[in-house]
Order: structure tokens, then C-alpha cells, then sequence
């Protein structure tokens, strides 16, 4: 078979602005379908590593929560573990280093086991008022380390009237679900209260585990009836329904991304269709001599389909490698998002799959036509 | 001597639009193992159809075809095509190169069908290129050749594989009078010192005074022959 490469490397060639620019755009398009299958993935993987067994009690009217909730949430049975919450709105500084800190105390690690933190680093978070435990995502990109003290800007005022607030990491924590991509800034939740001028002694969430999954739409609604009647009503709901939700109303990502995907699938057809139709029709008196020489119908039929094959894989294995190098840069550029965007190996074999079925689709009709060439005619120039 | 072809009351017919032309009718030739001949006639009056019949490019409609021994009527397109590579070299009035390819990768075209190895194909093909007088001008594309070169590239890309009949349809009318001696000498060289049988289709009577004998065909059938041997 390699002896015949150059014989399809020359005909790729005969017209080389034509090839260039048809390798272009289906490189071009696998960038998109790269991306867009990434962003499936990614929206796939945000469910998947969601849970069911983690419950998210919200004020229901945006009311914030007294923090006295947790101990009757922590009653309501199936319930075994509640976390109180208050997110602070800071940056790091400059105002482009937005990130939001949570107050929390030790609880809020058994509602995340997936967040990898240890008995001793806990410990020394709970003993060190200040502290504060980072994802590996923000220290990597502030160049933080175990003993730091990092100044944050924020919105809520300090008993002493400051915007700026002080923090010492006491842990670095990874997220085994994503790896890599913690960006969490996690303080005590005393700290902030008893700095903070409003809202003392509120939540703006609750984060529960709970023992079975199943139960999780009751427990929600035990965990509601209990403040139905409160001044701060509230709205329990799993993490994965959340997400689910969530997603939802961003739109159907699946059918948006499969549309485009779709889209460009087509558009790559048409294209590379067109090119291999244009560059037999211009060669049929090169194929008849072929044929004259001793090329069989089946192997003339292989040429052309090597020739589509070889454009098609090579512009493919340059636009999806162009969109496995973009993802982790997209990824970058929204920290605060969870991995809403993923390209595994699976998805780069997808990707070569059907650039093979759309070398093959826009191959085979040219192919089919210098199977058929009628040599006398074609030598003949009819 | 035996016969390398045999046609025997060969008709052939085209259909073209809405109409039938029989081009050839009853058309009886023989050429001898180690003949040089010329058909000649006018345009349209079955030359390249003969030629075409000979070279296993098309079937009579009816009538026998015997070239090297096979009937080449009772074969079908698959065992024509393989019948070609091995026993035919053809050479075209404008060359037929692939633009693309290099003069030494031409003539490797048909050694492409066989199962020799890389290096047996490239010693095969500076042979053929040291027959037309080429070897210095094997890396250069049909574009950097003058018609001349390219006509010589043509003739070794059919001899390289050893073919027992050279069929050339006017292999010398794009061709000035000088570079056409060129040619045709070599044709008559591979047919006296290596013994191929070469048929040539040519309108110039003064190419025809290179073959060993001529044969006129007019309406579909042999109207003349002469001889020079």
C-alpha cells in the first residue's frame, strides 16, 4: 500500500491553493466539533459528578437565613450532616481577581468528601480564626502557599469600617471529581460574622448530606414545611437537581451542541464533497490513463478515497488537537465555573471516526465515478 | 514467425446521441511477433478503435480479438485490465503524464501493479529512462520537459514493465519534425534490438516510412497495405 502514497500525495496536490483551503476549513470545522463535543462532555460530566445526597437549603424569597436553621435542619431525619454558609463577594487585588470567599466551619467537608482535606489541616482551620483553606486552581494561579497572608478586598465592611480583609491559608485542598480545578476560597464562618457589621448570625445556605439518595426529594420537603412559616422561607433541592435545573435553563446544551455539531458535519460534506467531485472531474483523462496502464476499477475507486481520507484525517488530527489545546485555556478563563468543559480521549476517536465517514460520504460518489469511467471516452475527451 | 495480434471480421459499433455508427465492419487483420506497423487513414475511419480493440480498451461487437495468445473477446473488464499491465505499453499522441509526478515516478506507474521491490522498481525504471536517453532528467516534472522529453518519459513508462506489444496512437503529432525523428527512431530501435511488436496509429506519411509495413484504413475496413520488410 505505501507504494501508491505518492501517487495519492500528488493528486492531493494538483491544485494546492484548492487543497490548502479545503484542509483549512475542515481543520477549522473539527476545532468546532472539538469544542462543542467538549462542551457536551463537559455539561455530562457537571451531572454526572453531581449528588444526590447532597441538599441545598436556599432562602426561598432571597431573604437570608438565621443561622439557628441548622440545628432544626439537623434534626429532620436522614439528615447527617449540615454546613452553614455565607459567600463573600472579594478580590485579590486588583478588581479582575474576583472571587468569592465562603464562610463555613468543619461540616461543610463532610457535605464535600470529594474535597481532600486532612484531620490536622482541619483542625488548624478550626484553631486559627483567620484561616483559610484555597483549591489548588487559586494558588496555583496567585502563586499561594501553606502560610501565606492574603489580603482581600470586599464589599462587606469590617467592624473597623475596612474593605480589606486578611486571611492565612492553612490548606491547599484538591477536588478528586476535578482535578486540578478547586477554586474555592474557604474561611471560617465565625471569622466573617463576627467581623462583619450586617447580617450577623444569617446564612445565605444551608449544605446537608443526607443517608439515602432517594429520600432526597422528602427530606426537602420536611426540611421546608419546618420554616414554611418563618420570616425566612426556604427552598431544599438535591445538587443534582440543581445542576439539572440549572443546566436547563441555560437551554438544551445537548441539542444545541448536537445541532451545531450537525451543522458542521453537513457543511463538511458539502465541502469536501465538492473538492474531491472538482478534482476527479478535472482529472478523468489522468484516471483513464490509469486505467489504460493496468489500474483496476477498485483500485482507481481506493486512490480517490485515500485522497479524501488522507485530507480529511490529516485537517482532523489538527483541529481537534487545536481543540484539546483550547480546552484547558477555556476552562481557565472561567474559575468560578465547575469543569463545564471536557474533551477525553473518547471524544478525539468520535472525532477521528467521523472524519473517516465524511471522507468516506464525500469520496465515495467522485470514487464511484472513476470506477465507472468508460477509458475509450475519457481518452477520447467525450 | 507467430502472430502476436489476430483480428478476425471485427465489427465495432458507437452509439452516439441518437445515433449508430459502425466504425469498424468485417475488419480482418494480422501482425506478425516482432512487426513494426502503421494504420493509417483518414480521421474517423477506425484507426484509434483498432487500436483500442488490440490494447484491450474496448470489445468488438463482433468478431475475434487475439493478441499474445489470449482472446481478449471472451475476456471480461477485470482480467482486460490485468491483461494490460502485462502485455501492453501504450503511448499517446499528447503524453498522458501525471503532471504531479516526477519523470522517474511515471515510469514506476505501472511497476506500481507488480510485486517487485522498491529497489527493483527504481533499477527497472533507470533502465527504461537510459533506453529514451532520459536518466539525467529523472527528478523533473512533465512541466520542465519539452514535448520531446515528455514524449520519451511516455515511451519509457511503456516498456518499463516488459510489455510484448507497443501500441502508440499518434505519437508524433504534437511533435516537430526533428523531435519526431527522435522518437520514432527509438521506436524503431525497441522493435529491431528488443524485438517488441509496435502497431502505430500516425496520419504523417514520413512516420510511416519507419514501420515495417502499413496497412490504410478506411470505412471500417483494410484498404491498403504495403510493405517494407
Amino acid at each position: 500500500m505505501a507504494k501508491y502514497i505518492p501517487l495519492v500525495w500528488a493528486g492531493l496536490w494538483r491544485k494546492p491553493a484548492r487543497t490548502i483551503f479545503t484542509f483549512c476549513s475542515i481543520a477549522v470545522a473539527f476545532v468546532l466539533f472539538g469544542i462543542m463535543s467538549g462542551v457536551d462532555a463537559g455539561f455530562a460530566h457537571i451531572l454526572e459528578v453531581s449528588r444526590a445526597d447532597r441538599l441545598f437549603t436556599d432562602p426561598r424569597f432571597g431573604a437570608p437565613m438565621p443561622i439557628s436553621f441548622g440545628e432544626r435542619i439537623a434534626r429532620v431525619p436522614g439528615v447527617t450532616a449540615v454546613a452553614p454558609r455565607w459567600g463573600m463577594v472579594t478580590y485579590y487585588r486588583d478588581p479582575k481577581n474576583g472571587m468569592g470567599v465562603i464562610g463555613t466551619d468543619e461540616r461543610f467537608y463532610a457535605t464535600r468528601p470529594e474535597l481532600s482535606i486532612s484531620k490536622q489541616q482541619l483542625e488548624t482551620l478550626r484553631h486559627t480564626r483567620t484561616g483559610a483553606a484555597v483549591g489548588v486552581f487559586l494558588a496555583k494561579k496567585y502563586g499561594w502557599k501553606v502560610g501565606d497572608k492574603v489580603p482581600l478586598q470586599s464589599n462587606t465592611v469590617t467592624r473597623e469600617g475596612s474593605r480589606a480583609w486578611t486571611f492565612d491559608i492553612v490548606a491547599i485542598v484538591e477536588d478528586v471529581d476535578n482535578p486540578g480545578l478547586e477554586g474555592r476560597f474557604v474561611a471560617n464562618y465565625e471569622y466573617l460574622d463576627e467581623e462583619r457589621v450586617a447580617n450577623k448570625g444569617m446564612a445565605d445556605r444551608f449544605i446537608l448530606r443526607i443517608d439515602q439518595p432517594n429520600r432526597a426529594a422528602q427530606i426537602s420537603r420536611e426540611i421546608d414545611k419546618l420554616f414554611a412559616n418563618s420570616a425566612s422561607p426556604t427552598r431544599t433541592q438535591s445538587e443534582k437537581s440543581q445542576r439539572e435545573s440549572g443546566v436547563q435553563a441555560i437551554g438544551d446544551v445537548s441539542f444545541f451542541t448536537k445541532s451545531v455539531i450537525g451543522a458542521v458535519l453537513f457543511m463538511l460534506l458539502v465541502l469536501t464533497g465538492n473538492t474531491m467531485m472538482q478534482s476527479v472531474r478535472e482529472r478523468i483523462p489522468e484516471f483513464a490513463v490509469l486505467k489504460t496502464l493496468g489500474f483496476s476499477d477498485k483500485g482507481v475507486l481506493g486512490l480517490v478515497l485515500a485522497e479524501s481520507v488522507v485530507l480529511c484525517a490529516l485537517a482532523a488530527l489538527l483541529g481537534l488537537t487545536v481543540a484539546k489545546a483550547a480546552i484547558p485555556l477555556l476552562q481557565a478563563s472561567f474559575p468560578d465555573l465547575p469543569k463545564f468543559i471536557d474533551m477525553p480521549w473518547a471524544a478525539i476517536l468520535t472525532g477521528f471516526g467521523v472524519a473517516l465517514l465524511v471522507a468516506f460520504a464525500s469520496g465515495l460518489v467522485p470514487a464511484l465515478r472513476v470506477k465507472r469511467l468508460n477509458v475509450v471516452d475519457a481518452l477520447a475527451g467525450r | 514467425m507467430t502472430a502476436a495480434v489476430t483480428l478476425t471480421n471485427v465489427s465495432k459499433r458507437y452509439r452516439r446521441g441518437k445515433e449508430n455508427i459502425e466504425v469498424l465492419h468485417g475488419l480482418n487483420l494480422a501482425v506478425e511477433s516482432g512487426e513494426f506497423l502503421a494504420l493509417m487513414g483518414p480521421s474517423g475511419s477506425g484507426k484509434t478503435t483498432v487500436l483500442n480493440l488490440i490494447g484491450g480498451l474496448d470489445h468488438p461487437d463482433a468478431g475475434e480479438v487475439t493478441v499474445a495468445g489470449d482472446r481478449l473477446d471472451n475476456l471480461r473488464s477485470g482480467q482486460l485490465t490485468k491483461w494490460r499491465a502485462r502485455h501492453v505499453g501504450f503511448i499517446f499522441q499528447f503524453y498522458n503524464l501525471m503532471p504531479m509526478l516526477s519523470a522517474e515516478r511515471n515510469v514506476e506507474l505501472p511497476l506500481l501493479l507488480t510485486r517487485l521491490s522498491k529497489s527493483e522498481r527504481k533499477k527497472n525504471v533507470r533502465v527504461a529512462l537510459d533506453v529514451v536517453g532520459l536518466s539525467d532528467r529523472a527528478a523533473h516534472k512533465p512541466s520542465e520537459l519539452s514535448g520531446g522529453q515528455q514524449q520519451r518519459v511516455a515511451i519509457a513508462r511503456a516498456i518499463v514493465a516488459d510489455p510484448t506489444i507497443l501500441l502508440c496512437d499518434e505519437p508524433t503529432g504534437d511533435l516537430d519534425r526533428h523531435t519526431a525523428e527522435e522518437i520514432l527512431g527509438i521506436l524503431k530501435l525497441l522493435n529491431e534490438r528488443q524485438g517488441k511488436t509496435v502497431i502505430m496509429v500516425t496520419h504523417d506519411p514520413k512516420a510511416a516510412e519507419y514501420a515495417s509495413r502499413r496497412v490504410q484504413v478506411d470505412k471500417g475496413q483494410l484498404s491498403d497495405e504495403t510493405g517494407t520488410a
